[in-house]
C-alpha cells in the first residue's frame, strides 16, 4: 500500500488549468492576460457587454507546473486581473484532485504519443534521384532543369502530402482494475497532442507533458467548451468513468465489442487473441503472438499480474457520439 | 554551383530524411516548427554560398541550376513536415525562406567568383558572418550550460544576421528571418560592387 501511493506521488503530475469566475465590466468584448511560467488566459464575451454592464463569467486559467502554496496562484491571477483593469477575479477553484480513483490507476504510465515521425516514401526517392540525375546530364538546358525541378516537385508533394504519422494525435484511454473484486470508477484519459477542447473543465484534471510547457487556455461561451494550446506538448485530461453495470470478465464481455484485444498472462508474453464482440466469453488466442500491442500503450506496466489491453472504434453506448474523440478508444485493466 | 558541390549538397541535405526514415533520428513535428526543411535547409545554403574555386564570369545557368536542383529535396521535406503536424502555411513558409536564402546565398558566391578581390571579400564575409557567428553563438549556448544566463548577448544578436544561425533556429521555433535576408542581400550587393572591375 505504501509503495502503491509512493509510486502514485511520483508519477503524478501537476494539475496545470483550472476554472475562474471572473467579475467584468462592460464595455468589454473579452480579457486576455499572461502569466509569466504558466501561459495565458483569454476570454472572449459574445455578445459583448456594454456600458455599465456587469457580469460574472468563468474563464479557464493555467497553473504554473509546480505546485505553489494554496492562495498564492489565486493571488497572482487577481493581481494579474485588476491590472486589466475592467476585470476582478472572484473565485480560482481548486484542481481537480480525482480523489475518488484509487491511487494505482492514477500512478500507471499515461499513453505517450511518440513524436511525429514521417517516413520518406522510396517512391519519393526515386523521383528525387531520377530528377536529379536528369538535371546534372541537362544542366546547361535551362528549361529542361527548370521541367523537371517543376516536376519533381508536384509529384513528390503528392506522394507525400497524403502521409499518416506513425503515431495517432490523440487517443482515448480506459484504465481499469478488472477481476472479480474491482469495483469503483476508473480513470479515463484523453491524450491529444499541442491542442484539446475540454467540455467540462470542473471535473476534468489537465496535465501537460513536458510539464513545463506554457499553456494558453481560451475560454467563450460555456456550451463550447474550453480550449487549450500547448504547442510541442502532449495534454492530457483525466476524468473518473463511471462503468456502470457494464463489466469486463473472461466468462462474458458484458462492456462493448472489442476490434482487438491482447492479453498478457503472468508469465510476461503477450498474446493478440483478435475480435471479442459483446456477450461472448474471451476468445482464445495463440500461444504466441507476431501482432504485438503498441509499444506507447504498454510501458512500464507491472510484472506478475495479467494486463488487458483492447480497442473498439466505436463510442461506447452511454456517451453522445460528440463526446468521443475521433479514432480509438482503448481498454487497459490489470487482473483480468 | 558545380557539379561536385551539387551532388554533396543533394546527398547531404538528404541524409536527415534518410536517417529518420531508418528509425536512427526522430525529428519530430508541432504546429509552430518545420524541422525537415529547416535542416535541408541549412545544408543547402551552407554549400550554396560557399566561395568559388575557380575565378570566371558569373554563370546564370550554373546559379540556376544549384537553386533548381535544391527545389525537389525541399518539396519532399515540406510534405514530410506537413505529414508529421507541421501547420501547412508555417512549413510552406518556412520552404520558400529557405528556397530564397539558398538562391541568394548562391547569387552572392556567384557574384563574388568573377575577380580575385570580390571572391577573397566574399569568402571572408561569409565565413565571418554567416558561418562564424553562427557556430560561435552555437558554441556559447552549448558549452557553458550554467544556470547564469551568458554575458555575451551582443554575439546572438549578430548572429541573427546569418542565415544558417535562421535555419538552424527554424529547426525547432520561428525565428525571424528579416536580419538574414538583410545580410544576404548586403553580400550580393558587395560582391557586385567589387567584382565589377574585371567585367569592365
Amino acid at each position: 500500500m505504501i509503495g502503491e501511493l509512493f509510486l502514485a506521488l511520483t508519477q503524478l503530475s501537476s494539475p496545470r488549468a483550472v476554472l475562474g469566475r471572473v467579475e467584468i465590466d462592460g464595455p468589454s468584448a473579452g480579457i486576455s492576460i499572461e502569466l509569466p511560467g504558466a501561459g495565458s488566459a483569454s476570454l472572449a464575451i459574445e455578445p459583448p457587454l456594454v456600458a455599465g454592464e456587469r457580469r460574472q463569467l468563468e474563464l479557464a486559467v493555467p497553473l504554473a507546473p509546480d505546485s505553489l502554496p494554496d492562495g498564492a496562484w489565486s493571488r497572482a491571477v487577481g493581481e494579474t486581473l485588476v491590472r486589466d483593469g475592467r476585470a476582478r477575479l472572484v473565485e480560482l477553484s481548486k484542481p481537480v484532485e480525482l480523489g475518488e480513483l484509487p491511487a494505482e490507476l492514477l500512478a500507471r504510465p499515461r499513453p505517450v504519443l511518440g513524436a511525429q515521425v514521417a517516413r520518406a516514401p522510396w517512391s519519393a526517392l526515386f523521383v528525387l534521384g531520377a530528377a536529379f540525375a536528369i538535371t546534372l546530364s541537362r544542366r546547361r538546358q535551362i528549361v529542361v532543369v527548370s521541367a523537371i525541378a517543376l516536376l519533381a516537385c508536384a509529384s513528390v508533394l503528392a506522394l507525400t502530402l497524403g502521409l499518416r504519422p506513425d503515431s495517432p494525435e490523440q487517443v482515448r484511454l480506459l484504465d481499469a482494475r478488472l477481476g472479480i473484486d474491482a469495483e469503483g470508477p476508473w480513470l479515463d484519459v484523453r491524450a491529444s497532442r499541442d491542442s484539446a477542447r475540454v467540455a467540462d473543465l470542473a471535473s476534468t484534471r489537465i496535465e501537460v507533458a513536458p510539464r513545463h510547457i506554457s499553456l494558453a487556455c481560451e475560454s467563450g461561451s460555456p456550451s463550447l467548451g474550453v480550449s487549450l494550446r500547448a504547442p510541442g506538448a502532449t495534454l492530457y485530461q483525466l476524468r473518473a468513468f463511471d462503468p456502470g453495470t457494464r463489466r469486463l470478465a473472461r466468462e462474458v464481455n458484458a462492456f462493448a465489442s472489442f476490434e482487438e484485444v491482447w492479453l498478457r498472462e503472468a508469465d510476461g508474453a503477450w498474446r493478440a487473441m483478435g475480435p471479442w464482440p459483446l456477450g461472448e466469453p474471451l476468445p482464445q488466442g495463440p500461444s504466441v503472438t507476431q501482432n504485438a500491442p503498441p509499444g506507447w500503450l504498454v510501458p512500464v506496466l507491472p510484472m506478475g499480474i495479467s494486463i488487458f489491453l483492447a480497442r473498439t472504434e466505436r463510442p461506447l453506448d452511454s456517451e453522445p457520439t460528440s463526446a468521443v474523440p475521433a479514432g480509438a478508444t482503448w481498454v487497459r485493466g490489470l487482473g483480468l | 554551383m558545380g557539379s561536385a558541390a551539387l551532388a554533396l549538397a543533394w546527398i547531404a541535405s538528404l541524409a536527415p530524411l534518410l536517417l529518420e526514415r531508418g528509425g536512427a533520428l526522430v525529428l519530430g513535428g508541432d504546429s509552430t516548427s518545420a524541422p525537415r526543411s529547416a535542416l535541408c535547409g541549412l545544408i543547402w545554403i551552407a554549400l550554396a554560398g560557399m566561395p568559388r574555386v575557380h575565378i570566371g564570369p558569373a554563370d546564370l545557368r550554373k546559379w540556376s541550376t544549384g537553386v533548381l536542383g535544391a527545389a525537389p529535396v525541399l518539396a519532399l521535406a515540406l510534405g514530410l513536415d506537413i505529414s508529421a503536424g507541421a501547420s501547412r502555411p508555417r512549413a510552406v513558409v518556412v520552404a520558400g525562406q529557405v528556397l530564397l536564402f539558398v538562391a541568394l546565398s548562391a547569387l552572392a558566391a556567384d557574384l563574388g567568383m568573377r575577380s580575385l578581390r570580390s571572391r577573397r571579400i566574399h569568402a571572408a564575409v561569409w565565413f565571418v558572418g554567416a558561418l562564424g557567428l553562427a557556430l560561435l553563438d552555437l558554441a556559447m549556448s552549448w558549452g557553458p550550460r550554467t544556470a547564469v544566463p551568458s554575458e555575451q548577448g551582443w554575439i546572438s544578436g549578430a548572429a541573427q544576421f546569418s542565415p544558417l544561425h535562421w535555419a538552424l533556429g527554424a529547426v525547432d521555433g520561428s525565428p525571424a528571418p528579416f536580419a538574414a535576408f538583410a545580410f544576404l542581400i548586403a553580400l550580393c550587393a558587395l560582391s557586385w560592387l567589387t567584382g565589377k572591375e574585371r567585367v569592365q
